[in-house]
């Protein structure tokens, strides 16, 4: 069966003037596969977020391919069909739902604006009976409707983008940091959504995260990112029982557990990262599990 | 004198158009010399408003209702702001969530250093300038002397906030305030810091009171943990206590919405609910509203603190010689191998 979404060799450089050129994501490669959970973890800066921009369009990419169900959807001659599916079929959800959700707009009417542009249904009955379904699976009621989203907490402006990513029953959702700026116990909510949502739709996931246990608990595979490179790529729990890259050591063993005899006695790795070149080559070490063999 | 710090009953209001929001409510807390205290619960439970209560950060329209606050021996509850910038500094200090609001952009480092030190001490120039430079091989930045003039956006988000550390510790506090000073930073670092605080705390004997939601990173730095719910503590106790074994529901359904204490695809037990508005807050467990185990006596009266062992002490009725034994429901036992495949 083809992945739902094949990413080869993108990479993703921002050129600042004629003497800098940033590149925020180089050379990555992966895929996600049908009703997959696939988490992206990585520090701040190493191009987490940019690939979830890229892979949606919103960067035209400077090189590389991107293949959703089969079809290119990054070149320059894509055809109107296949860029509308992609369109209809890839939603993302971001950190900051205050910044996500147009304040003058009431929470049914955010719900309502992807089905209107993309036409999915004709009949104004029809979408009020979407909304109300779709409110009533992350967990709102009616009474949400005629809010605006600066009458809600964040979990609930939370549950509003979720709802409006979900609206027009995607096959993809990109999930950027969807937790990050909420609390402990809301945060357990949400995930408890997402499982729900991909459980009963089969819709495909990708995570990103910085928390790493919050990724852990979610995905399937989970891809660790340095400095817009690939450095790691394999399944849960091979990748935590086996880090082989010294930079997922390190990232694995300063997560904090809370477990106070555990963290006391428990030796964390150290990773000088402004020694990483990148340079290397991304070599399967056993089936499935990746590893930038540096040189 | 064993306490830093000692807080006896102490309530802060807020003045809002909605009403008076009771953000503190009746805590009574002791710090002791060179521990590490962490503070933990969801935001808008009162970690941050008692923090700076101590400090006198509060913004205009809050009030001390009640209560003391007993800083090294010494009652300042009503000190005026001329008092208390003799303290502020010198005898405790703080640090914040985000260091490049700390921070001036514009001065250097080195400078804003020796501006703390300068305030509080009289010594000459010279002397306060090797004194930042001291601090900052104490907090561990490579190559003081040359990064003493540079401005904060050379550094890296972990350097910058081991530069505001280096400021709160100029003159040598007996207390630091650290109000989640890692969540900006990504996991590598922020262990650092960590590792950093608790080095520093054992080279200058200082106390810390560590204010963070992150149950990893409470179990990492602290002696001790008092969780607070709705301006109230509602358990305290030694990490051991209050980790393996916890009393409160509400320290349960945290330690449950934790994905670590849960095998991957199961299902995390969140708590329901949001945490409440303190706005006229009834006189009953504010709690009792989120928590399934609650009874009738949860809706009816505020429970008191229970004692369960000299340093464990819990406030919920499910404590009463009454109450119906409820096993607690997460799997976090001593010595349990749990956590080993965990991560």
């Amino acid at each position: 069966m083809t992945p739902i979404l094949d990413v080869r060799n993108l990479k993703q450089h921002f050129v600042i003037n004629r003497n800098l050129t940033i590149p925020a994501v180089d050379d990555v490669t992966f895929s996600v596969e049908r009703g997959e959970v696939f988490g992206i973890v990585g520090e701040t800066g190493s191009g987490k977020s940019t690939i979830a921009r890229s892979v949606l369009g919103i960067y035209p990419i400077t090189s590389g391919e991107i293949y959703f169900k089969g079809n290119e959807i990054s070149g320059k001659n894509v055809s109107k069909d296949i860029r509308k599916d992609a369109a209809c079929n890839m939603q993302i959800i971001f950190q900051d739902s205050a910044a996500a959700l147009n304040p003058s707009m009431r929470v049914e009417k955010i719900i309502a604006e992807p089905m209107e542009i993309q036409k999915v249904y004709q009949n104004k009955d029809e979408m009020e009976a979407r909304i109300s379904e779709v409110l009533k699976q992350v967990g709102l009621s009616e009474l949400h409707r005629k809010k605006y989203p600066s009458e809600l907490s964040g979990g609930m402006r939370q549950r509003v983008a979720i709802a409006r990513s979900i609206a027009i029953n995607p096959d993809l959702i990109i999930a950027d940091e969807p937790i990050a700026s909420l609390d402990v116990s809301i945060q357990a909510q949400i995930v408890t959504l997402f499982q729900h949502l991909q459980k009963e739709h089969n819709f495909s996931f990708i995570f990103i995260a910085h928390d790493l246990s919050m990724v852990k608990f979610l995905s399937d595979r989970i891809l660790v990112m340095l400095k817009g490179k690939a450095v790691e790529l394999g399944r849960t729990e091979e990748l935590f029982a086996n880090p082989i890259h010294p930079y997922t050591k390190a990232l694995l063993s300063s997560a904090p557990v809370p477990d106070p005899d555990y963290e006391k006695s428990r030796v964390r790795d150290e990773y000088d990262t402004s020694k990483f070149t990148g340079r290397g080559v991304f070599t399967e070490v056993s089936p499935g599990h990746y590893v930038l063999v540096e040189e | 004198m064993d306490n830093v710090l000692e807080l006896r009953n102490l309530s802060i209001s807020f003045t809002s158009p909605e009403g008076t929001i009771n953000a503190v409510r009746d805590v009574t807390l002791d710090v002791h010399k060179g521990e590490v205290l962490a503070v933990v619960g969801e935001s808008g439970c009162g970690k941050t408003v008692m923090c700076q209560s101590v400090m006198k950060l509060l913004p205009k329209n809050s009030k001390i209702d009640r209560g003391e606050i007993i800083l090294d021996g010494t009652d300042i509850t009503n000190y005026s702001e001329r008092n208390m910038r003799k303290i502020r500094g010198k005898d405790v200090s703080m640090i914040f969530q985000d260091p490049m609001t700390t921070l001036n952009p514009t001065i250097p480092i080195g400078k804003q250093i020796t501006e703390a030190i300068l305030v509080h001490n009289k010594i000459s120039r010279e002397d306060a300038k090797k004194r930042a430079i001291e601090l900052l091989d104490l907090i561990g930045i490579d190559d003081p002397v040359h990064r003493f003039n540079l401005q904060p956006h050379f550094f890296s988000g972990g350097m910058r906030q081991r530069c505001v550390l280096a400021i709160a510790l100029a003159s040598n506090p007996k207390l630091l305030f650290a109000d989640e000073p890692t969540t900006a930073l990504d996991v590598t670092v922020q262990a650092k810091i960590l590792d950093l605080l608790l080095e520093v705390r054992d080279k200058l004997g200082l106390s810390i009171v560590f204010v963070s939601h992150d149950l990893g990173v409470v179990s990492r730095i602290a002696d001790r943990v008092a969780v607070m719910y709705a301006g109230k503590i509602v358990e305290i106790g030694t990490v051991d206590e209050v980790f393996y074994d916890p009393r409160h529901p509400y320290t349960w359904g945290l330690m449950s919405s934790h994905p670590s204490l849960v095998k991957r695809g199961g299902e995390l037990k969140s708590i329901p609910g949001m945490p409440p508005v303190l706005i006229n807050p009834p006189d009953c467990d504010m709690f009792a509203f989120r928590n399934k185990y609650a009874m009738k006596a949860d809706f009816e009266q505020m429970p008191p603190m229970f004692k369960i062992s000299d340093t464990h002490y819990a406030a919920t009725w499910l404590l009463d010689s009454r109450a119906p034994k409820v096993e607690c429901p997460v799997s976090l036992r001593k010595n349990d191998d749990v956590m080993e495949g965990c991560l």
